[in-house]
């Protein structure tokens, strides 16, 4: 991979017969363990016969089976006070701000996720 | 479902601004990719997942995770953490940095022959280990930065470089770092910090390191010191030991507690030797360059010296404190002899101690090296034997030089010429300045203090048929001049004095330099005085610099 200052919303995975599925690529977590390879993230998890993997990908684009989704933001999510909460315009919220309703981008960490707020 | 397209899109737009990474773990080692849109393929079955460059097995991998952490191109971070540590590879460089961990102790195979993306690889060490160490090795060059790191290494080199190519150790800056090693009494190691290859010990943190087993630092090539605060309180033997060349540009460098010389030169016995080179490009000189900064050395061994090189020791610039306190020891040495025909089973050749005749004889001898000082400051005490020494010649050109010992204060094995600067020899049991060859002074400013009869101020080795000759300059010689010199341009004068008492002497009507002279002085009360017009001095000090270690001002 040649260094590059991009970031994809999906990593895609694709297998040996050319089906494909889709995951949402942020806090994404691939364990291989007994021939297979289980992706987990906050949205779903999925498990693939590594024998059967072709290759995976960065995209901003769905392909094939969409697991992705949006969650919903949990009162704890909107109370830990490690959680930096953007809008969708990348302006941060101040801390202790009760976002209205619409979707909103959740740091926490190194990980970054879409939610909804109710 | 427009709306909610371009929602998000906006939360990609959002996203972009932020770093993404994919992370292989294996065991303690990540290899961190920065996100981008090509294949990662799975190959041989699904056992080999291929990133870039990079192939793994998949068997080895403990996990990959995606989250935002930065991933700086071309470094590789190494922190240690008790008896563990964690290695992280930036993804660009990964086909190049095999890193083992066992413990605390990282193994680091780099294979690149060239520059990655524009750059040299760098080892960023952090945290902090009582029983760890690195390990290097590769054919090209790259650069270790301390990052505040502590590192122990019971049973072997803290640092342990076999890459023969030119390392930068860089201490960041604000940083304080410490590498130790274990003491092993068969030598087992050559160094705490050890590298094969030419060593650039920069930045402007602090490195302390000590040597329990044999040096403290040692390069089979070159060192350079830069801008870094390096603290030696410990060496088993030199502080500093190099094979080709050292050189110091600026700094504060400070070495005690070593167990043989504080720095040394020490070319391997059958490499040839070069002269200096241009930039010093391929230079295997055995030299010692000084050209700036503070370097601080105090040695307690027998038959040490504070500072050594066989061959050129030049000193340009920076200050220089050098203090040998052990029996035989020196605190600046340069040069050496061989003997034309070592099967003629020559008498060894004898440098004329006290009640000893001189010995300087080409026909015997072949003379290697020089003294060479233009510029800096040198405080050079030595308690029990000559404080600045060379086997072959001494030029000092400028600067300010002070020595003080029990034997010569400065001894020139050959020919000994000052053209400039201030020069003060303290000797408290020989010759204050001596040259077992001529002896010129041509310029500069001059306070020799010999001991008692027959000892002198400045002595040229009459016996072997040399001879004082001064042409210029302003000189002050307790215990006179040797006999027979040669003055030309100049006017002599014994004067007497008084000890403990400062005097100004004057060429002319126009002072030269204000000297004190030493309360402890044997030779009885007069003095030689020389100046290129009537030599006078005057009782008391001229307002100035105080020099000569308070014994003078200019």
């Amino acid at each position: 991979m040649t260094a590059s200052a991009a970031t994809y919303e999906y990593m895609v995975f694709e297998t040996s017969d050319g089906t494909m599925m889709t995951m949402t690529a942020n806090g994404l977590k691939l364990v291989y363990k007994d021939g297979t390879l289980t992706a987990t993230n906050a949205d779903a998890s999925r498990t693939f016969n590594v024998s059967s993997l072709n290759r995976m990908f960065f995209s901003n684009t769905k392909q094939g089976e969409d697991v992705t989704a949006i969650s919903v933001a949990t009162a704890a999510d909107l109370d830990d006070a490690d959680t930096e909460i953007y809008s969708l315009s990348g302006q941060r919220l101040p801390q202790g701000t009760k976002p209205q309703k619409g979707l909103y981008i959740f740091k926490k960490g190194n990980t970054t996720t879409k939610k909804y707020v109710k | 479902m427009r709306r909610f397209i371009t929602t998000l899109l906006l939360a990609i737009s959002v996203v972009s601004g932020m770093a993404q990474t994919l992370n292989v773990q294996q065991g303690n080692v990540t290899y961190a990719f920065t996100a981008n849109s090509d294949d990662m393929t799975y190959s041989n079955n699904g056992q080999t997942l291929t990133i870039g460059q990079k192939a793994f097995n998949v068997s080895d991998i403990s996990q990959i995770t995606v989250d935002n952490t930065e991933v700086e191109a071309n470094l590789v971070s190494i922190s240690y953490d008790g008896t563990a540590a964690a290695v992280t590879i930036a993804g660009n460089v990964a086909p190049y940095v095999t890193a083992t961990v066992s413990g605390a102790h990282v193994t680091i195979s780099q294979s690149n022959t060239a520059d990655v993306d524009g750059d040299e690889i760098t080892y960023q060490l952090n945290g902090t280990s009582s029983n760890g160490s690195l390990t290097l090795g590769g054919s090209y060059k790259c650069t270790i930065s301390l990052a505040g790191v502590t590192l122990t290494n019971p049973s072997g080199p803290a640092i342990n470089i076999t890459n023969k190519k030119r390392i930068q150790i860089s201490a960041k800056n604000g940083t304080e770092n410490t590498l130790t090693d274990g003491a092993d009494a068969n030598e087992s190691w050559k160094g705490c910090l050890y590298s094969k290859g030419q060593l650039q010990l920069q930045g402007k943190g602090t490195l302390t390191v000590k040597g329990q087993t044999a040096h403290a630092i040692k390069s089979g090539d070159y060192i350079t010191v830069k801008n870094l605060t390096l603290i030696i309180p410990k060496a088993v033997k030199d502080g500093i030991n190099c094979n080709k060349y050292f050189q110091m540009k600026s700094g504060n460098v400070s070495i005690s507690g070593v167990g043989d010389d504080g720095i040394e030169v020490e070319p391997e016995e059958d490499d040839a030797i070069t002269s200096e080179t241009e930039n010093h490009e391929d230079e295997n000189s055995g030299n010692l360059y000084i050209e700036g900064g503070t370097l601080t050395v105090t040695t307690t061994g027998t038959d040490v010296k504070c500072i050594k090189s066989d061959y050129v020791l030049n000193i340009s610039g920076g200050t220089i404190n050098a203090t040998a306190q052990g029996s035989e020891s020196k605190a600046i040495k340069a040069g050496h002899k061989v003997a034309q025909n070592s099967s003629r089973n020559e008498a060894p050749w004898n440098p004329g101690g006290p009640g000893q005749p001189g010995g300087h004889d080409t026909t015997k001898y072949d003379y290697y090296g020089s003294l060479v000082i233009s510029d800096g400051t040198i405080i050079a005490k030595s308690a029990k034997h000559e404080a600045i020494e060379s086997k072959s010649t001494i030029v000092i050109g400028g600067g300010i030089v002070y020595a003080e010992a029990s034997d010569d204060a400065i001894n020139a094995g050959s020919d000994f010429t000052i053209t400039g600067g201030y020069v003060m020899g303290n000797s408290t049991g020989n010759d204050g300045l001596d040259a077992n060859g001529n002896f010129y002074i041509k310029g500069g400013n001059v306070f020799a203090i010999g001991t008692q009869q027959p000892e002198v101020g400045v002595d040229a080795n009459t016996e072997g048929g040399y001879k004082l000759y001064i042409t210029g300059g302003n000189v002050v010689a307790i215990g006179g001049l040797e006999n027979g010199s040669s003055l030309t341009g100049v006017t002599s004068k014994s004067v007497s004095y008084s000890k403990g008492s400062w005097y100004t002497l004057k060429s002319g009507s126009t002072s030269q330099f204000s000297f004190k002279v030493p309360s402890n002085s044997r030779m009885g009360n007069s003095m030689t005085i020389v100046a290129p017009s009537s030599p006078s001095i005057s009782s008391g000090s001229m307002s100035g610099t105080s020099i000569w270690n308070g014994y003078g001002i200019q």
